[in-house]
């Protein structure tokens, strides 16, 4: 028999069965729903935090005071910045900049803000963390040996506390301290906590030794390699070297930790990878469950209506008639709440992206192979739990059927 | 001949015992012939209603119909002689609840292969009188009018053999005369029909009357 009148022959008695079709249909929703929002949200938050890892750079160490796993970061003050300045010395490195990052409120005239990072740093922080300047200049490295009270600022900051006005050779003030603007940082985009777009970047020299609290030591060292490939030497080579420096013995323990931004990169995507795949996997078990559903209603189906089977079969029917029957009967089923379930799934993943994006930027998108999955998977559904009804009413004898009440 | 039948048996395997319905029966029956298979229950007689209508096999024997063997055909070769020679009247009716009149008369047609079997559906209808009842659904058709739609599908397959197995048993003693009026007629216009009764009074409107008895014909 043609495909379209098996097709119009299942739609009918799905139609008949209005509620019960809908609710068979239900596990298929859930079921794909939530695959497809698993998925996407994982891979969408993925991408988030590879991108943030990205922005801050791959051929990048970081360099913090104190011993990895301490959890919080404790004020220890063994890195200084002539630390940094021997590090430049290994071959293969590119620039190093010594790092702080405070708060504080930063007026300029009768405006003023709290939420800019204060950041002390080299001039060849810029390169080390992608940064462009839209207009003026960064300070040098004998304006960081003189502590100069010098500025570059964020847009955002920018923004904050001129408005329109160009900030270049204004004045800003930090914590009564005076300080000229000289550059205006390129947009650079929203790092979820960390906006790069409302920061203060100060010569670290003066942020260390003119802010309070003063200080000698820096919060960390940014090393910018000129290759990837370079960053495991590197690493070994400026830890061997602090060690040295921080005179540690044989069997003491680092009292500082060299993250390779590369290996973070590769080591949170493979954890996010799993994640992702571990969630996908305990959402498609619902599916599972939404098959057996079909099933056990496709089996009570072909009991309820062995009698129907029994007249198609003695009007003609073939075995593979009834066979493509009840098979389009359980496909339309899935494929209808596979359809359904990554429209929920999608609303799932908008509405999940929304209320994390108050904390990160995350914009999950509907991806073709997950729409490609969801049909894919509603097939295969469709197919496993609808097959085996279907044979067993293909095979049901016309005689016994005719007879069966 | 129409229908050759030569030595069937049938015999049922009931777990314990074995069950001959049909010992050896044999039969021939002539194009545009009415015919009546009258029996106990337990005679054999549907039996060989469902043989004659291809929806069963026989152990042994031959099965001639209009010139073909079709006693050991495949099921789907015999899905097809009875979707193409053969057209069912049950005492229940069998109509598809969920279809109306035109639907369910189409059905046969459907699986035949036909993409638009509706306007012979119609026809068939008209003809039988239905004209005004062809999107009533089953249940809202009297027994008679129900019968009546399962004669139409029948027939819509121009079938070589009408087979009504108690075509009356479902309905009061005015609509079971309507019917073999109906039958009849039909039969008055050529075409053959077999009918597998009980009651005697449905059996007296046929010419020809085969009696059976322990899976055999004792009288025809």
């Amino acid at each position: 028999m043609l495909l379209w009148t098996t097709l119009k022959i299942a739609l009918a008695s799905l139609t008949a069965n209005k509620l019960r079709s809908l609710l068979t249909m239900l596990g298929v929703i859930i079921g794909v729903g939530a695959v497809i929002a698993m998925l996407s949200l994982g891979t969408g938050f993925g991408q988030v935090i590879s991108g943030y890892i990205g922005k801050l750079g791959t051929n990048v160490l970081f360099i913090r005071p104190g011993q990895r796993g301490m959890g919080v970061v404790t004020m220890v003050q063994t890195l200084t910045p002539q630390d940094g300045e021997a590090i430049l010395a290994i071959s293969g490195v590119r620039a190093v900049s010594p790092w702080s990052m405070g708060s504080g409120e930063i007026k300029a005239g009768n405006r003023n803000t709290n939420s800019a990072i204060i950041t002390g740093a080299s001039p060849a922080f810029l390169l080390t963390q992608g940064y462009e300047l839209a207009r003026g200049r960064m300070f040098n490295d004998s304006e960081v040996r003189r502590q100069a009270r010098l500025a570059v600022i964020g847009p955002k900051t920018a923004e904050d506390l001129f408005g329109p006005r160009p900030p270049v050779g204004q004045t800003i003030k930090i914590r009564g301290i005076s300080f000229d603007v000289i550059g205006l940082l390129a947009a650079k985009g929203d790092l979820g906590r960390f906006n790069a777009d409302d920061q203060v970047i100060l010569p670290y020299t003066t942020a260390m030794h003119q802010l309070p609290p003063r200080r000698d030591y820096v919060q960390a060292i940014v090393v910018d390699a000129f290759g990837q490939k370079d960053l495991d030497r590197i690493s070994k080579e400026a830890t061997a070297l602090l060690r040295h420096r921080h005179r540690l013995q044989p069997g003491d323990e680092d009292d500082f930790d060299v993250q390779n931004m590369a290996q973070l990169l590769a080591t949170f995507q493979a954890v996010s990878l799993g994640l992702t795949l571990f969630l996908g996997t305990i959402a498609a078990i619902s599916l599972v469950v939404g098959g057996i559903g079909i099933m056990n209603i496709m089996l009570a189906a072909v009991a309820e209506r062995t009698r129907e089977i029994g007249i198609r079969k003695a009007l003609g029917a073939k075995d593979r008639d009834i066979l493509g029957q009840f098979l389009i009967e359980a496909l339309v089923i899935t494929l209808g709440g596979g359809l359904v379930g990554l429209m929920l799934g999608w609303a799932l993943t908008a509405g999940g992206s929304a209320v994390v994006r108050t904390w990160l930027d995350m914009s999950a998108s509907l991806q073709w192979w997950v729409v490609a999955l969801s049909v894919a998977i509603s097939t295969i559904v469709g197919l496993a739990s609808g097959l085996y009804p279907a044979i067993r009413a293909s095979r049901l004898d016309p005689v016994e059927a005719l007879r069966y009440e | 001949m129409l229908i050759e039948l030569r030595n069937i048996t049938k015999t049922y395997d009931m777990g314990d015992t074995k069950v001959q319905a049909l010992r050896g029966v044999s039969l021939d029956i002539e194009a545009g012939q009415l015919v009546a298979i009258i029996g106990a229950s337990g005679s054999g007689k549907s039996t060989l209603m469902q043989i004659l209508g291809c929806l069963d096999r026989p152990d042994e024997g031959q099965y001639i119909l209009d010139g073909q063997d079709v006693a050991q055909l495949s099921k789907n070769r015999l899905a097809e002689i009875r979707n193409r020679r053969i057209g069912f009247v049950f005492q229940s009716f069998n109509l598809l609840p969920r279809l109306d009149a035109v639907e369910n008369v189409e059905l046969p047609l459907l699986y035949r292969g036909l993409r638009h079997p509706r306007k012979q559906a119609e026809t068939m209808l008209n003809r039988l009188g239905l004209g005004d009842r062809m999107r009533h659904r089953p249940s809202q058709l009297s027994g008679g009018q129900a019968q009546r739609v399962a004669i139409a599908r029948a027939l819509v397959t121009d079938p070589a053999l009408l087979l009504a197995d108690e075509p009356t048993g479902n309905v009061d003693t005015a609509t079971s005369k309507e019917i073999m009026a109906l039958l009849k007629e039909l039969n008055d216009e050529g075409q053959t029909v077999l009918i597998v009764t009980h009651e005697l009074d449905i059996a007296a409107y046929c010419p020809r009357q085969i009696h059976m008895r322990d899976g055999q014909i004792v009288d025809q």
